[in-house]
């Protein structure tokens, strides 16, 4: 069975590069433009893991990684936030909120693929 | 669009303050005409003259005064323009840079769902090729194991004539053998036409010996003639025999000529028969192969491509990263018509003209940083290409 990515990014060609990297790898990919959008479409179906930008319109990253984990069926799935922050500050909001990985933009494929396979729900 | 208040409205600090410049030599009028009055007494010389010398201090006091404020006006002119400039270029440049963002952004969402498609298509192409190099490789009915069967199956026609051959040839030696007991038959009846003459002659001296004893010997010439008529159809037989064996001798000789004749012809074209198999395999074989390389390289090629598109797609990551640059420098560019409004009116309030201290306005931009570079390129410093990725696992 494939396992299934959520990327939740207000940009469509950040969404784009992460779909293709992770499709390539044999991933099935569900795609948020924003915090609210990607809560909208997390409903109950097995998320093995969600990758999310920091800063976006509408709902942020890290508000919208505390609304997730609020979600019983969801209050396990691991999110790494993928975002150009790289402040301590935002990294430590981040961990508070739930996630469980930051990774600085840009990103190498290989590297996303590595962390990816390291969070991944089994 | 931000509306400017008339400089006039912000009067700088020297118009709400005594002013000695008017008031200092209109006092001294007005004291040097009371001490005209004062000692020259109340008439209409000291009256006019201290009329003069008040209106000649208040001339005076006004005339000083003119000055500064015309400077005082200047420079709230000049403030005042310098907060429009701001209000006018600020707008255009905010415009450029936000079309430029935009552009880019849209340029950049084009060219990656133009790789995408690229991706999806070579990934087509991909598992096309795969299903190709499977038809041809793997499974039961692929080219390969469809080349084998065939393989197998002509080799046992093949085989399986071989083995009629060989039967004929048996059977031609069987036939052959045959000849030998023609030979012994031949002989056979050479002896039975031999025994049938002796017979005979014994069955002719029988008859003249019974001849020779009269009528003792007549039941005995009767033995005699009964058996030189069997000696008789004995020699018959014996030749009919010969007859019959010649014949099947030469119907056996023929058979054996056609026999041969016939696995001669059969080893010639099972000959062919094999050579051509060969060839027709060999070819379909170099046909599969090159198929097969074809189908192989195709993938291979298809996947190189993929990956690298893949990664040119990667590259398109500096969008994100330009974008909020350019929406950082944007913010704090349209911040500039507000701090210089606000040094206008800090200027008003000292009532000097006070140096303008970027600092707020780039503490402000500073605020706004999110990665590492902005923090490096405001200290004066290049931006590093780092390719190695910043992650942190909690």
């Amino acid at each position: 069975m494939t396992k299934t990515i959520m990327i939740v990014d207000d940009s469509i060609s950040m969404r784009q590069v992460v779909s293709i990297a992770l499709k390539g790898a044999g991933y099935t990919v569900i795609e948020g433009q924003d915090g609210l959008d990607a809560l909208a479409k997390l409903t109950g179906q097995k998320v093995h893991l969600i990758i999310s930008d920091v800063n976006m319109p509408n709902m942020d990253g890290i508000r919208f990684a505390s609304e997730v984990k609020k979600i019983p069926a969801y209050r396990f799935t691991p999110i790494m936030m993928l975002t150009t922050e790289n402040g301590d500050e935002r990294k430590n909001e981040g961990k508070s909120a739930g996630a469980k990985a930051w990774m600085v933009k840009p990103f190498r494929p290989e590297q996303l693929l590595a962390a990816v396979q390291k969070l991944c729900l089994p | 669009m931000i509306t400017l208040p008339h400089p006039e409205m912000l009067p700088m600090k020297h118009n709400m303050k005594f002013d000695p410049l008017l008031w200092y030599p209109l006092a001294l009028g007005l004291v040097a005409a009371l001490a005209v009055l004062l000692t020259g007494g109340v008439d209409w010389i000291t009256t006019g003259t201290a009329v003069v010398l008040t209106a000649a201090g208040t001339g005076i006091g006004l005339h000083l005064a003119a000055r500064p404020r015309a400077m005082q006006q200047s420079i709230g002119a000049y403030l005042a323009s310098q907060q429009q400039f701001g209000a006018q270029v600020v707008p255009v440049w905010s415009g450029h840079i936000e079309a430029s963002r935009e552009q880019m952004e849209s340029a950049v969402v084009d060219l990656s769902t133009c790789f995408s498609g690229i991706v999806d298509k070579l990934d087509d192409a991909v598992h096309a090729s795969s299903r190709a190099t499977d038809t041809i490789e793997d499974g039961g009915n692929s080219l390969v194991a469809v080349f084998a069967t065939s393989e197998h199956k002509l080799a046992a026609v093949v085989a399986s004539q071989r083995t009629a051959v060989g039967s004929m040839v048996g059977m031609l030696a069987k036939v052959q053998e045959l000849d030998r007991f023609i030979a012994e038959l031949q002989e056979m009846a050479a002896e039975v036409a031999n025994i049938a003459a002796q017979t005979n002659l014994l069955a002719l001296n029988a008859a003249i010996e019974a001849a020779r004893a009269g009528e003792m010997g007549r039941g005995f010439a009767v033995v005699a003639r009964e058996f030189r008529l069997l000696s008789t159809q004995s020699g018959d037989t014996g030749r009919r025999m010969t007859q019959k064996v010649d014949i099947i001798s030469a119907a056996i000789i023929a058979t054996c000529h056609a026999v041969q004749a016939s696995v001669k012809q059969e080893d010639g074209a099972m000959l062919v028969a094999e050579t051509t198999i060969g060839v027709v395999l060999n070819d379909f074989r170099a046909i599969t192969d090159a198929l097969l390389q074809s189908s192989t390289l195709l993938k291979n090629e298809s996947i190189g491509i993929k990956a690298e598109v893949g990664a040119a797609l990667v590259q398109l990551q500096f969008q994100d990263r330009v974008s909020q640059m350019m929406n950082h420098v944007k913010g704090n560019i349209e911040q500039l018509p507000a701090f210089l409004d606000a040094h206008r009116q800090q200027c008003a309030r000292a009532g000097a003209l006070l140096p303008l201290d970027p600092q707020r306005l780039l503490n402000a931009l500073q605020k706004t940083y999110v990665m590492a570079d902005q923090h490096v390129i405001h200290g004066g410093g290049k931006a590093v290409r780092n390719d190695d990725n910043d992650i942190t696992f909690f």
